[in-house]
């Protein structure tokens, strides 16, 4: 019985990751961490880098669902793709400060880093975003998290912020071309 | 890139519908048809994808240091491990302990063993439930009575889920335990002995106590030392020092 339900389980997870559902992305945030978190520690790594590796793998694996690279097949569970890349991740991390280049691959599954595929260019634009939304007052940051990160509606919005919805409306265009600038500033980012 | 124009807001919202997917086919088709022709569309639509990417994945960011701020202590465990030399290193400790006390184990019965596994045995609380609508839908039900304490109905849901489904540790740790905590030691030792047996088991110190507090159900003493010693739990180390006495 369980192929067809764990398949649409799966596509439901995978829909909700998309949209951000915040209680599913904590549950699959926490229900895989302590996993990886065993791997790198077993693998000579501290618990710092296993979660910054494991932020990094989930970042990628929410942008590679949000974009339909990755779309869950029977054999493919979410839960395994993530696991996969962070151990990827962790595996480059060790070949290119410790083992520079030298021994080759002990794992038998190996998937690209679906993270690299990205051209270098469009991975500084994304920082340079990133930076540029930090560099952003409050109002602008919570009014921008909850249209697109919590996809919220502007009547939504509009009442969280006791304004009308015309002025939200312009509120969220003039935040937008405010982080335009700022993302056209490259000044202090580094990160 | 370098459009440092002037996207007008009436421009800009019907970019972001389209990247949004809040467009109709209709709508969709001719913006798709505009992009062709106009390769300033093009830039700017590139641009805002970019930066509305930016945002969504800054606030992904703060939203798992919360996420991270608030693993459950269920998942605290991680930390486990160690590498082959330490787990040596404590199979060593556990042989020292086994001889140290292998005098003191003769001299008691049974009953005290029951009593000592009564006294400290507690279920895992079990993971959260919030996902039980969207994925691993069987689990997460069972993972309800569960924490009711119906480890029968429990075990019976979780039945049906196939190992591949989610993590197998998982699944295998939670028949373990609810197993044990309905009075079945033998079938609980059945699904944690392999998982501790496992590479990457993200469970292995809590494995290792319930492991160990099935054998002291059942009375081997020397195996329920064996594992309480990797255990992480005050009560484990409250067990051990009473079979000591």
């Amino acid at each position: 019985m369980g192929n067809t339900n764990q398949i649409t389980a799966q596509l439901h997870l995978a829909e909700a990751v998309k949209n951000n559902d915040e209680l599913v992305l904590k549950q699959l945030y926490q229900e895989c961490y302590g996993k990886i978190e065993v791997h790198i520690l077993k693998n000579n790594g501290t618990k710092p880098q296993a979660k910054d590796t494991y932020q990094e793998a989930f970042i990628a694996t929410w942008q590679n669902v949000k974009s339909g690279k990755f779309v869950p097949t029977n054999e493919t569970a979410l839960q395994g793709y993530l696991y996969r890349i962070a151990k990827n991740k962790w595996t480059d991390y060790l070949r290119s400060s410790q083992f520079k280049k030298t021994s080759s691959i002990g794992e038998g599954y190996e998937i690209p880093d679906e993270f690299d595929e990205t051209s270098t260019d469009t991975y500084e634009q994304l920082n340079n975003a990133m930076e540029a939304f930090r560099q952003l007052g409050n109002e602008c940051k919570q009014l921008l998290t909850h249209f697109y990160f919590e996809k919220k509606s502007l009547r939504e919005i509009a009442m969280a912020f006791e304004i009308g919805e015309a002025s939200a409306r312009n509120k969220k265009y003039r935040c937008i071309n405010k982080l335009r600038e700022l993302a056209k500033t490259p000044i202090f980012k580094n990160e | 890139m370098n459009n440092s124009e002037n996207i007008s807001q009436e421009r800009f919202e019907r970019i972001e519908q389209y990247l949004e997917g809040k467009m109709s086919v209709d709508e969709r088709s001719r913006f798709e048809s505009e992009l062709t022709t106009d390769p300033q569309l093009a830039e700017q639509l590139e641009e805002l994808r970019v930066l509305i990417l930016g945002v969504e994945t800054a606030a992904l960011k703060d939203k798992m240091e919360a996420f991270h701020a608030d693993l459950t202590p269920v998942k605290d465990i991680a930390s486990g491990g160690g590498n082959r030399s330490t787990v040596i290193w404590r199979w060593s400790i556990a042989a020292i302990l086994i001889v140290a006390f292998g005098l003191f184990w003769m001299l008691k019965s049974d009953n005290d063993y029951e009593k000592l596994y009564a006294k400290h045995f507690s279920p895992d609380p079990g993971l959260p439930t919030t996902m039980s609508s969207t994925a691993n839908y069987e689990f997460y039900e069972g993972m309800v009575n569960y924490k009711q304490g119906d480890y029968k109905t429990a075990l019976s849901k979780w039945q049906t889920i196939r190992d591949d489904a989610m993590g197998m540790d998982t699944l295998h740790y939670f028949r373990g335990v609810a197993y044990l905590a309905k009075g079945d030691p033998d079938n609980s030792i059945k699904y944690l002995q392999p998982l501790w047996n496992m590479e990457d088991n993200s469970f292995s110190a809590e494995t290792a106590h319930y492991l160990g507090l099935a054998y002291l159900k059942i009375g081997d003493i020397e195996e329920a030392i064996n594992y309480l010693t990797f255990s992480k739990e005050e009560s484990a180390k409250e067990i051990l020092s009473e079979i000591k006495d």
